[in-house]
């Protein structure tokens, strides 16, 4: 989810910082997901890197931001894959 | 709550009453715990409501007296009403079989093989799954593999005739 | 070539649909197709449409959706593998997965495509049908059946009317969890049986009869239990009523409060054994059998479509494959490892091995499965094979036509020389795809394979069997390595469980755990440390098992352990 509606990849992701940011960014994601918009929206836990991008600290999610580790020509990585 | 059979959503002529409520329609659906009770009371035609935990040999020996089994679904995905009303059909019940809960239209189908007549289903799902949904759901496999359910041309039985009919030369 | 000889082109000796199957199967693509829509509707919820989609094999990953498709007991002809192929380069990205099941995934569909993939699978006789979900799963049977020298009866028939009934069965749709049934009709277990909630097993009784043994209550995942015999013998006739009634004992009274608590095992577990027989055999006997049963002649029907082909009888006369392998030491170790012996004098069974070194385990390239297509209708009848090793098999090549098929096959990349060996090693998809992994396993894998890279040491190791799971669930088998890996996470890293001693034949066993978990870079130099303990203590021509078996764990255990 970014500031404008949910988007594709991680960098531009909402940051909810308190309790309450928490509550109301989850409580946004299970609104979109009955009304079809989404199919698995959760919150993740993440740190800033050195460009101010949000960077998921768990290797799960931060294989999610990417592809799969054993085939970077696949997977959002791909992008940047040569 | 709305109810479905084969000819789509239809009018329910049974009362549904709880354990508070009086004894006072012709056709009750009352908890099967309140059986006696209501068997005393001198009521037209009583059916009772089954949670799916019920051994379907306990029921046996009301089959006579009742005109309806309803069998609860706390939700969709939990199948074990499935069997019951196998069994309830295999120990020669043959009153209305009812399913009571959350199905959903694609179940339909199983539903009826199983030996269930009518499905009872909340508003907000009927709301979203209107008639047309059921009935294409009802027909949407017109063959099935196992004999000795209800619904759908059994395609053994099938492979059966046509196997007798080309030893006889009727083929 | 030999006039003598002619080759065969024709179709593959498997069970072909009649009108009824393909029906059925059309309709329910189409049925899927319209549960599509009304999920984009919102007529069903995502909890709703979640099982309709995992029944059709559909799940969702870490990075896509993944559709798992059956490959029925594991038999396959070169047109279906050349469709898979297809599908793999038009809807998917040119690749697709082998499983420990039989199956095969594709990583990167899309939902909207999902129904067409599946009306390209009914145009060669496939499905996706029950791959997945709460229902009775795609059945599989042992990779050599109808070609094994050990077999009593080939147990794809059964295995064939067994997927008829399980399919889109009325009753058994909404389990308390998955059921996974297996069939074996030799005397060797290759189906890893007695680790299925259903293992059967084909027998002989005292006067001769064929029949059923019925073991129940195997599984893998988090509590690991080894079936028990519920039935020594049941007659043939009696083999869908007895299932209809394990079924609904099952569907009665497994636990549903409690995913991990619902497989039919912890109901066999908790019940007790003698109980649990006596509720099913109770319910067996309250069955009207005859209007249950299967016709005899409907097995009949389907057996004779898996009759053999009609073998050259001069096949046997050739008798160069020593000569062959003396000359060239490279097709030698190839011979050594990927050859078994075939019930018909003068062929053999290939294993085209999935695993090259540094590869992912199980995966093939379109481009593969078109040439596995060519060369098992130029060599092996058209058929193949997928065994539950994540490998493919050429069931019916003559042993004259070995040398040529092993030359095709390395053409192709294919003919790495390490079945049954060190770094044939099964994998699940672990986190590279998986969502409900801990950790990795494909890496892993492919570390210590390059860790074995010699083919030399792998020789010299022998018959060792790695098995890998990226989480608890084990899809790949761990439980049953002579090596078993299992991928968790600790504190937020992946850390590795490493069990030894595991066995998936018919004397199975469940491997033990030798201590606290290593970190992904460990592993090879742990699992290198294990072989050493072998050979250092291996007898003459002791394979690693053996040596287990008489040594136990504690020399390996010391040996990964114990303070430097
Ligand atoms: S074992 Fe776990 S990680 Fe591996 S495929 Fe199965 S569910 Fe996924």
């Amino acid at each position: 989810m970014g500031e404008t509606g949910w988007v594709k990849t991680h960098n531009k992701a909402k940051i909810a910082s308190t309790a309450d940011e928490q509550i109301a960014l989850d409580e946004l994601g299970a609104k979109s997901m009955t009304a079809n918009e989404v199919v698995d929206a959760y919150l993740i836990d993440i740190v800033l890197d050195q460009h101010n991008t949000p960077q998921p600290t768990h290797y799960r999610e931060l294989m999610r931001t990417k592809g799969p580790s054993i085939r970077l020509d696949l997977g959002k990585q791909a992008e940047n894959h040569t | 709550m709305p109810l479905i059979n084969d000819t789509g959503f239809i009018a329910d002529s049974w009362v549904r009453v709880s354990e508070e409520s009086t004894l006072f329609a012709e056709q009750i659906i009352i908890p099967f715990a309140q059986f006696e009770e209501a068997a005393a009371a001198n009521i037209k035609k009583i059916g009772v409501h089954v949670a799916n935990t019920v051994k379907p040999t306990e029921l046996v020996q009301y089959f006579a007296k009742l005109d309806l089994i309803s069998i609860d679904f706390p939700n969709f995905a939990d199948g074990r009403g499935l069997s019951i009303a196998r069994s309830i059909r295999k120990a020669g019940f043959i009153g209305e079989l009812r399913a009571f809960g959350p199905l959903i239209a694609d179940q339909y189908a199983y539903a009826r093989s199983c030996g269930f007549d009518t499905i009872e289903v909340p508003e907000e799902l009927a709301a979203r799954q209107p008639e047309g949904q059921w009935k294409d759901a009802g027909k949407s496999l017109s063959l099935s593999y196992q004999r000795g359910y209800m619904h759908g041309k059994n395609i053994l039985n099938q492979r059966s005739i046509h196997e007798a009919a080309s030893r006889t030369g009727a083929v | 070539m030999n006039a003598l000889q002619p080759r065969s082109n024709s179709a593959p000796h498997m069970y072909r649909y009649d009108a009824f199957d393909a029906q059925f199967v059309r309709e329910r693509v189409k049925q899927f197709r319209s549960q599509v829509e009304r999920r984009l509707d919102g007529s069903l919820t995502e909890t709703e449409f979640k099982p309709l989609r995992l029944m059709n094999g559909l799940y969702l990953q870490l990075h896509a959706y993944m559709l798992r498709v059956a490959i029925p007991y594991g038999t396959l002809s070169a047109v279906q593998l050349r469709q898979l192929a297809f599908i793999a380069d038009r809807f998917d990205k040119g690749y697709g997965h082998f499983t420990t099941r039989q199956n095969i995934q594709y990583n990167w569909p899309k939902l909207k495509d999902v129904p067409d993939i599946l009306d390209a699978l009914a145009d060669v006789e496939m499905h996706a049908i029950q791959t997945s979900g709460n229902c009775i799963r795609n059945v599989t049977a042992d990779h050599f059946a109808g070609v094994a020298d050990d077999e009593i009866e080939d147990p794809r028939p059964t295995a064939e009317l067994l997927r008829q009934w399980s399919s889109a069965h009325p009753e058994f749709s909404f389990l308390p969890r998955k059921f996974k049934i297996a069939v074996s009709g030799a005397e060797h277990d290759r189906a890893a049986i007695k680790v299925h909630d259903i293992g059967l097993r084909i027998v002989k009784n005292d006067i001769g009869e064929i029949g059923y043994e019925v073991i129940l209550g195997g599984g893998l995942g988090r509590t690991p239990m080894i079936g028990h015999v519920v039935r020594e013998f049941l007659p043939k006739n009696d083999i869908l009523p007895y299932c209809e009634a394990i079924m609904r004992v099952y569907n009665s009274f497994g636990r549903r409060d409690n995913k991990y608590k619902a497989r039919v095992k912890i109901l066999v577990h908790e019940t007790g054994l003698e109980q649990i027989r006596a509720m099913v055999e109770a319910e067996f006997n309250s069955l009207d059998k005859a209007s249950i049963a299967h016709d005899p002649k409907e097995l009949e029907r389907i057996a004779a479509q898996f009759a053999n082909p009609v073998y050259d009888r001069f096949a046997a006369k050739f008798n160069d494959l020593q000569t062959q392998m003396d000359a060239d030491p490279e097709f030698h170790l190839f011979a050594n490892t990927n050859i078994a012996s075939h019930k018909a004098q003068g062929y053999s069974i290939i294993t085209v091995s999935l695993k090259p070194i540094g590869g992912s385990p199980g995966d093939a390239s379109a481009a593969q499965m078109r040439v596995l297509s060519d060369v098992a209708d130029q060599y092996s009848h058209s058929e193949l094979r997928i065994s539950h090793e994540q490998n493919i098999i050429l069931p019916h090549v003559r042993t004259s036509d070995l040398y040529s098929v092993w030359q095709a096959l390395k053409a192709a990349g294919l003919a790495t020389a390490n079945a049954g060996l060190i770094t044939d090693i099964i994998a699940c998809p672990g986190m590279d795809y998986c969502s409900l992994a801990t950790a990795r396993s494909i890496p892993i894998a492919q570390a210590i394979a390059k860790r074995f890279e010699s083919a030399a040491e792998q020789h010299d190791i022998g018959k060792l069997g790695i098995k890998i799971s990226g989480c608890i669930n084990a899809c790949g088998h761990h439980h049953i390595g002579a090596i078993g890996i299992l991928g968790l996470e600790k504190s937020g890293i992946e850390s590795y469980q490493i069990t030894i001693g595991g066995d998936p034949t018919l004397t199975t066993a469940i491997g033990e755990r030798l201590g606290p978990g290593f970190a992904a870079d460990d592993v090879p130099d742990a699992i290198a440390k294990i072989v050493d303990v072998y050979k250092s203590t291996r007898t003459d021509g002791e394979a690693f098992m053996e040596t287990y078996r008489r040594i136990g764990t504690s020399p390996f255990k010391e040996a990964l352990y114990a303070a430097h």
